[in-house]
């Protein structure tokens, strides 16, 4: 393999989900509370695992693993998206659809014949995680609060999930539609994406382990809230 | 993730991803910053209405304390002019020189102090009344401004009347208190400024809201004029009935009617609730 700049993100992403698991042992007696942060220390995990298996293994149906990581990287982001939201609607929602999500990539991974990755789930996961996304969004934007967006350590997790899953979204999509040369043109893209992901949940640790050394007063605004 | 299978890439397609991907990021970057700029514009123009909210506050604690100066200033004035001298009279008149006095001097001395001291008592009645109406401790709202109308009534310059249609059960005792306050307060400033020929006070019941409504036909502000004068330094009397407003979770409304004939001032109290004490 030549070395170019693409390989040395390729390189950079089997080491990316380090950063966020380093932060957390760091922090851990700030973090430890957290359950939130627990499940991006979980997929971070799998990240690993699934990405070591596909690299360092010889794997014959790399399809189921391929399913399993869709899976559990839709179940955890969405666990996430649902734990930060405040409205029981949306939750019971999340959860619904999880359980519909889990019968299809099943029903997917036994009859489906992809030539390369399972690009149908992977749409559907970022559609899907996509609008809960905006959900999270759309009622942070819609609360009166006195604390900005930016303060607040989900809200660059949930940008780094947007960021990594609309990047990569056309070229998972479109995956089994181009040839080995193209897609490991597009595929540095996604690795930029991920990196980046884990660029901003390493951001939100930061934040999060920021706010509980100094801890802000619970309410500014007394009259408006 | 990394083992990739293709044979041919069909033209377009790879235009497809790019534009694809590009207008996705676009629309991820744009949409977050549209919610961070937003964000930012609610929360600046909250902490300016928290701002206004914090002045406005100011003002009506001023004018409270203002109030409370103002009337301790008035009965100091009152026992230090009125109940002092009467009670230095009485003591004259009681001196140690009246055992030496014949008896005929001694009884009228006596009298005199005597109803010297009757109307020390009288004055000091008048001062407590004017705290705390004993007819609005005793028998309620209903009574205690029908007893002011009456009083003014019988001056014979204006004509006052109350009407209560549905007051079968009291406001609490404090609630009572602020809104007769406040009814004074209007009273007092419609005969001061408006040069009315009648004063009318109705009261009813709407939506579990205790609604009293004055009708005069003098001069009158509206609610522009209320709202202006709260904000100024001006209109202590006003200020004072929204702090009472504030405490009695009530509204107040200054109109003038359509007829143009009248001005109709609405407070609206909300009934106590009944499970919380």
């Amino acid at each position: 393999m030549t070395r170019t700049i693409e390989d040395f993100f390729f390189y950079l992403i089997l080491f990316a989900d380090f950063l966020f698991i380093c932060l957390y042992f760091f922090f851990f007696k700030y973090i430890r509370a957290n359950k939130n942060l627990t499940i991006i220390l979980l997929y971070c995990v799998v990240n690993i695992v699934v990405n070591s298996v596909l690299e360092f293994a010889s794997f014959n149906n790399p399809l189921l693993l391929y399913s399993f990581f869709t899976l559990s990287e839709f179940f955890l982001f969405s666990t996430f998206i649902m734990m930060s939201i405040i409205n029981t609607s949306m939750k019971r929602v999340i959860v619904v659809t999880q359980i519909l999500f889990s019968i299809f990539i099943i029903v997917y991974a036994t009859y489906a014949k992809p030539r390369s990755i399972d690009s149908i789930p992977v749409g559907i996961e970022t559609i899907l995680i996509l609008i809960f996304s905006f959900y999270y969004l759309y009622e942070q934007m819609s609360k009166v609060e006195n604390q900005f967006i930016y303060n607040k350590y989900q809200f660059w997790i949930i940008t780094g999930m947007m960021i990594y899953l609309a990047g990569s979204f056309f070229i998972y999509i479109f995956a089994n539609l181009v040839d080995r040369k193209t897609l490991h043109q597009f595929w540095f893209l996604t690795n930029v994406f991920y990196t980046l992901k884990n660029i901003l949940f390493a951001i939100g640790i930061l934040i999060y382990v920021k706010q509980k050394k100094n801890p802000a007063p619970e309410n500014l605004q007394p009259y408006l809230n | 993730m990394f083992l990739l299978q293709a044979s041919s890439t069909s033209p377009g397609v790879s235009t497809a991803m790019f534009i694809g991907t590009l207008g996705m990021l676009v629309l991820i970057i744009s949409l977050v910053i549209f919610i961070i700029m937003h964000q930012r514009k609610v929360l600046r123009y909250q902490l300016r209405l928290q701002h206004l909210e914090q002045e406005q506050q100011s003002v009506l604690i001023n004018a409270s304390v203002r109030m409370q100066e103002e009337e301790r200033q008035r009965i100091a004035a009152d026992l230090h002019d009125d109940a002092g001298p009467l009670l230095a009279t009485a003591r004259l008149y009681l001196n140690e020189n009246l055992v030496n006095q014949d008896k005929n001097t001694q009884l009228q001395s006596i009298f005199q102090a005597r109803q010297i001291l009757d109307d020390t008592i009288q004055l000091i009645r008048n001062i407590s009344h004017s705290l705390m109406p004993p007819t609005l401790k005793n028998f309620g709202l209903e009574s205690a401004i029908t007893d002011i109308m009456q009083k003014i009534s019988g001056s014979g310059v204006i004509n006052a009347s109350s009407r209560f249609h549905e007051y079968k059960e009291r406001l609490k005792p404090e609630k009572e208190l602020l809104v007769y306050r406040m009814i004074q307060e209007l009273i007092n400033n419609i005969l001061k400024h408006s040069n009315a020929s009648f004063i009318h006070i109705t009261q009813n019941m709407q939506d579990s809201k205790c609604m009293l409504r004055i009708h005069h036909d003098g001069r009158g502000i509206v609610q522009a004029d209320f709202d202006k004068l709260n904000k100024s330094n001006i209109g202590l009397g006003l200020k004072n009935i929204s702090s009472r407003l504030r405490v009695a979770k009530g509204k107040i409304f200054f109109e003038k009617d359509g007829s143009q004939t009248y001005y109709k001032v609405t407070l609206e109290i909300p009934q106590d609730d009944p499970y919380n004490n």
